[in-house]
């Protein structure tokens, strides 16, 4: 992978570098690799075409306007139109939206239950507890994502989840089982560096000053396990967008009119070989180009916060 | 030495990359083992001693590199064999132990397969013959029914049994050198005591020379013939034991010496030597321990001192 | 601090169905052990590996619970305290370890590590960097290391943070993990000039474990030697050093380097292996390597014998000379001594 050319040692100022400061380092090693520049970049793009979608949108993404079906990209639609006459560049630009949202919220409920699990288990290892969750996050770790999501939503059904007067979309679904999915595997990684640091001195020597087990976790030990975890949930960021792509392709992920990338490329079906190759073209580039992006940006950081690089002077 | 020395290391240089260019580990090392010898090389971490070692059994790792000197075993160039040559010599005449010797055997084998191994490396018998000459083998280092633990891992063996079986392969083939590196670091006294006398045994009954690498003072004094005292890669001073740590004329030396506490001391406080090694691969001008040199002069700041010969002894300072 | 009749027990790992199967095994740590520890003295801990002597170590400064005897300081009985009465406890006794490199926390600063103890202290924000300076400047490092995270420090570094971090919570009785034990020579006379000096300058009581006799001998007035799990031999340092009642001390002794001074005279070692703690036998644990054994000993623990005002043996060797009654014991130490000890041994 791309090397980070010689990381430059922390300035040290008079006080102690600051988070911003830090993440301003962590910033421009990343950058300086050209491969995480690529994907920085690409992310970048992405999350502001999915933020200004609504002032970007030359069109609205679910205007029917049967007289211009089928149109051939051009200056006054850039990617064409779809078979309903809809602009397919506002559509892939609120697809990103859907896209973003399902993979970033995902990923956040796997980080919420996987850190919470993998402490509890490393902490505690040798109780039955640490047997009790690992043992479960192994089963759970066995179950395929994509085959998991499309049985359980199959099962439900299609449709918004009401809670008295709240109504969440389908995309809640997909949101609630891939990020169920996330815990274990988030669960393991946390899991190995609390069971390796927890019993380390330090820990001890917070024992001693009186520190009870929630302290311990939260002061001490929580911050030797970000950078594993960053490194993992960009990559899962790309992952969750694959799914929802994949559920809505085959009609159990965002439902029409609203757009999705994942139901475009369903619509397009029918047109792969009949010559509209604008139907499908553009939101499988639009799907391609953001996760080859997630993943650049996730090696990029992997590089940076390679533990064995710590002489470099950078501690996130 | 009036007898042809086994070993003579001269000048020997290894370098190391790191950006923007290559660091020194080594700085130009001259020494020799003569045979039945027992020389202690003593050193703080950053010494380069292990590196020295590693060259002479041509181990150093890449990107590591010998990028100066000679070595020659028995009159052979070291630094000229091939791959090949190199695999012959290790283990039939020169001979390496380590620090640890969890690390230092394969866990998914017994010894005896490993012991065997060797044996059938270096010697040209069947299997039958090597399993018997490992059973020789254990009972020479003093493995208490040798036929019966040739079966067992190595985990079933505490760690002054491992090093026991580890010196068993270093000289199943009956080496002229060992090159022993810490090899009672990790180990109690107790059992350091037990492998020292070992290998005192052993040179004695195979005529063994032995090149005994540690930072235990103490030890080298009451176990070598000779020591060579290094510092940041390069040797201070070199000479017979006795006299080198009764009229030590290098200051480190010296320094060292008074550090270290001794079991007729009296409580008073330790003389120290301020400051710190430098890491491996430091760039030094001149004398690598001008820095915390108490009779330092301007000279030895800017010209590294040869290693001279003084009373006897050989020392690279300045002063002397 | 008085320690009595300390046991320690660790039930070993076992798999979820074996462990249903059949009482744990357990692994005796600790056994039988009693020692005081006088105000203001410095008392060296020695052993070898399954000795015990960093389990008693963590069982003084209550990191461990014990599994039976009790533990006083200064009177009061801290054996079964818990977290919170355990508070003011650590305000008096705290504890420095061997290993640098786990020692402090990688991803948290110099200062940061030093905050931890003041803020328990109660020591207010304002005051903090000030109060972690001279922390600092006590243990000789400068104000820059504040901002400084271990991987920037030297092992020497380290250590010194450590003893600084220590020294935070003002104790007033230090016990030392093999303090010295990872650093290069010249680096450890550094560390014992310093503690050495830090008990002088804070009056600090201390208690120095290690498996090097020699440094032991420079920095305590006392020392202890554990076997297996006991302590078999307790008394001043020059006389156990030089003339060791018990076997075991005698080999340990035989067996340290000893300089140019050992150069010829070729021991007979200590034969066989340092003792399995989870296996124990009855009787002495020595007997199985010890060169005096004799019947007994293979069948009943010694028990401790007064050899004089000052030295304690457990040796069959020695069972039945015991010297007169209550000898009043006088701190070996030179500083000021606030009390002197009732009689220490139950016999």
């Amino acid at each position: 992978m791309s090397a980070v050319a010689g990381a430059p040692a922390p300035t040290v100022v008079a006080g102690r570098p600051g988070i911003a400061a830090r993440l301003a380092s962590l910033l421009r090693q990343v950058l300086a690799s050209r491969l995480g520049l690529v994907g920085a970049l690409i992310v970048l793009a992405v999350v502001l075409a999915a933020w200004l979608a609504p002032v970007i949108s030359p069109y609205d993404p679910v205007a029917v306007d049967l007289e211009l079906k089928l149109q051939p990209p051009s200056l006054a639609h850039l990617m064409g139109t779809d078979q309903a006459g809809r602009d397919i560049l506002s559509r892939a630009l609120w697809g990103a939206r859907v896209s973003l949202l399902v993979g970033v919220i995902a990923v956040a409920i796997g980080l919420v239950g996987g850190i919470v699990l993998g402490t509890l288990a490393g902490f505690y290892a040798g109780t039955l507890l640490e047997q009790a969750i690992m043992r479960t996050v192994d089963a759970l770790f066995s179950i395929p994502l994509l085959v998991w999501a499309i049985a359980v939503v199959g099962i439900v059904g299609v449709g918004p989840i009401t809670l008295g007067p709240l109504s969440i979309p389908n995309e809640g679904k997909v949101i609630l089982l891939v990020g169920f999915l996330y815990v274990p595997a988030i669960a393991r990684v946390t899991y190995s560096v609390v069971l390796a640091e927890s019993r380390a001195d330090y820990v001890r020597a917070r024992r001693v000053q009186g520190a009870n087990d929630l302290e311990i976790m939260a002061t001490e030990i929580l911050r030797n396990c970000l950078s594993p975890l960053i490194v993992q949930a960009t990559l899962f960021i790309a992952i969750g967008i694959i799914v929802e792509a994949s559920l809505s392709f085959v009609g159990l992920g965002v439902q029409p009119p609203k757009p999705s990338w994942g139901s475009m490329l369903a619509d397009a079906r029918g047109y792969v070989f009949s010559g509209e190759w604008w139907l499908p073209v553009f939101p499988g580039l639009f799907i391609s180009f953001t996760v080859i992006g997630f993943n650049l940006l996730g090696d990029a950081l992997r590089d940076v916060l390679d533990p064995r690089k710590r002489e470099a002077g950078l501690v996130v | 030495m009036s007898i042809d020395p086994l070993l003579e290391i001269r000048d020997l240089r290894i370098a190391f990359p790191q950006p923007p260019g290559m660091a020194d580990a080594v700085r130009g090392v001259s020494l020799d083992v003569g045979p039945g010898e027992a020389v202690g090389v003593v050193g703080e971490s950053g010494s380069g001693k292990t590196l020295t070692a590693l060259a002479v059994m041509r181990l150093i790792d890449p990107p590591g590199r010998i990028v100066g000197g000679a070595v020659r075993f028995r009159g052979r160039d070291i630094l000229a064999l091939s791959d090949a040559e190199c695999r012959r010599m290790r283990g039939s005449e020169v001979s390496m132990i380590f620090q640890d010797p969890l690390t230092s055997l394969n866990p998914a084998f017994t010894i005896g397969q490993q012991l065997t191994d060797v044996i059938m490396t270096h010697q040209h018998v069947s299997r039958r013959a090597a399993r018997a000459r490992a059973a020789d083998v254990l009972s020479i280092v003093g493995i208490p029914a040798p036929a019966r633990r040739l079966a067992s891992y190595p985990h079933e063996f505490s760690g002054g049994m491992r090093q026991r079986v580890l010196i068993g392969m270093a000289v199943a083939c009956r080496p002229r050198l060992l090159i022993a590196d810490e090899p009672t670091t990790a180990l109690d006294v107790t059992i350091q005591a037990q492998v020292i006398a070992l290998i005192r045994r052993l040179r004695a009954e195979l005529g063994l020379s032995v090149l005994f690498i540690t930072h235990n003072l103490d030890l080298v004094a009451e176990f070598c013939d000779r020591v060579a005292v290094m510092y940041a890669g390069a040797i201070m001073e070199e000479g017979p034991t006795e006299a080198l740590f009764s009229a030590a004329r290098h200051p480190y030396t010296q320094a060292l010496l008074r550090c270290v506490p001794r079991l007729g001391d009296t409580g008073a406080a330790l003389e120290t030597i301020d400051g710190a090694p430098p890491p491996l691969g430091t760039a030094i001008a001149g004398c690598a321990f001008a820095s915390r040199c108490p009779i330092v002069m301007e000279r030895c700041r800017t010209e590294v001192p040869p290693l001279r010969p003084v009373a006897g002894q050989r020392v690279a300072c300045w002063a002397a | 601090m008085e320690l009595a009749g300390v046991r320690k027990e660790f039930a070993l790992r076992q798999g979820l169905l074996s462990g249903l199967a059949r009482a744990p095994r357990t692994v005796l740590a600790l056994n039988q052990i009693d020692l005081t520890v006088e105000e203001g003295e410095v008392i060296g801990l020695v052993g070898e590996s399954g000795s015990g002597k960093s389990t008693l170590a963590y069982a003084m400064v209550r990191l461990l619970p014990v599994t039976s005897g009790t533990i006083r300081y200064r009177g009061v009985d801290v054996t079964g305290q818990g977290r919170r009465q355990l508070r003011s406890f650590w305000q008096r006794v705290q504890i420095i370890f061997q290993d640098t490199h786990s020692s402090l926390n990688p991803r948290k600063t110099v200062g940061q590590v030093l905050y931890d103890p003041l803020r328990v202290r109660g020591v207010s924000r304002g005051e903090r960097p000030s109060e972690s300076g001279r922390l600092l400047a006590q243990v000789g490092l400068g104000p820059q290391f504040l901002h400084r995270y271990p991987h920037e420090l030297s092992g020497g570094q380290r250590q010194r943070v450590g003893i600084a971090r220590a020294l935070a919570m003002t104790p007033e009785f230090l016990i030392a993990d093999e303090p010295v034990s990872s650093l290069d020579v010249s680096l450890q006379a550094q560390i014992l000039n310093l503690l050495i000096g830090l008990r002088s300058k804070l009056n600090l009581t201390m208690l120095f474990v290690s498996h090097d006799l020699t440094v032991v001998n420079h920095i305590s007035s006392r020392v202890a030697v554990m076997y297996a799990g006991r302590i078999v031999e307790v008394g001043r340092t020059e006389e156990v050093l030089r003339a060791p009642a018990h076997p075991y001390a005698q080999a340990l002794i035989a067996a340290t380097p000893k300089g140019l001074a050992g150069r010829g005279r070729v021991d007979e070692p200590l034969l066989g292996d340092p003792p399995d703690p989870s296996s124990p036998l009855p009787g002495c644990r020595f007997a199985p390597r010890c060169l005096h054994v004799m019947p007994t000993c293979r069948e009943v623990q010694p028990a401790p014998v007064r050899l004089s005002a000052t030295r304690t043996v457990e040796c069959h060797l020695f069972t039945g000379t015991m010297t007169g009654a209550s000898a009043r014991s006088a701190s070996a130490s030179t500083s000021n001594t606030a009390r002197s000890g009732p009689d220490r041994r139950r016999r």
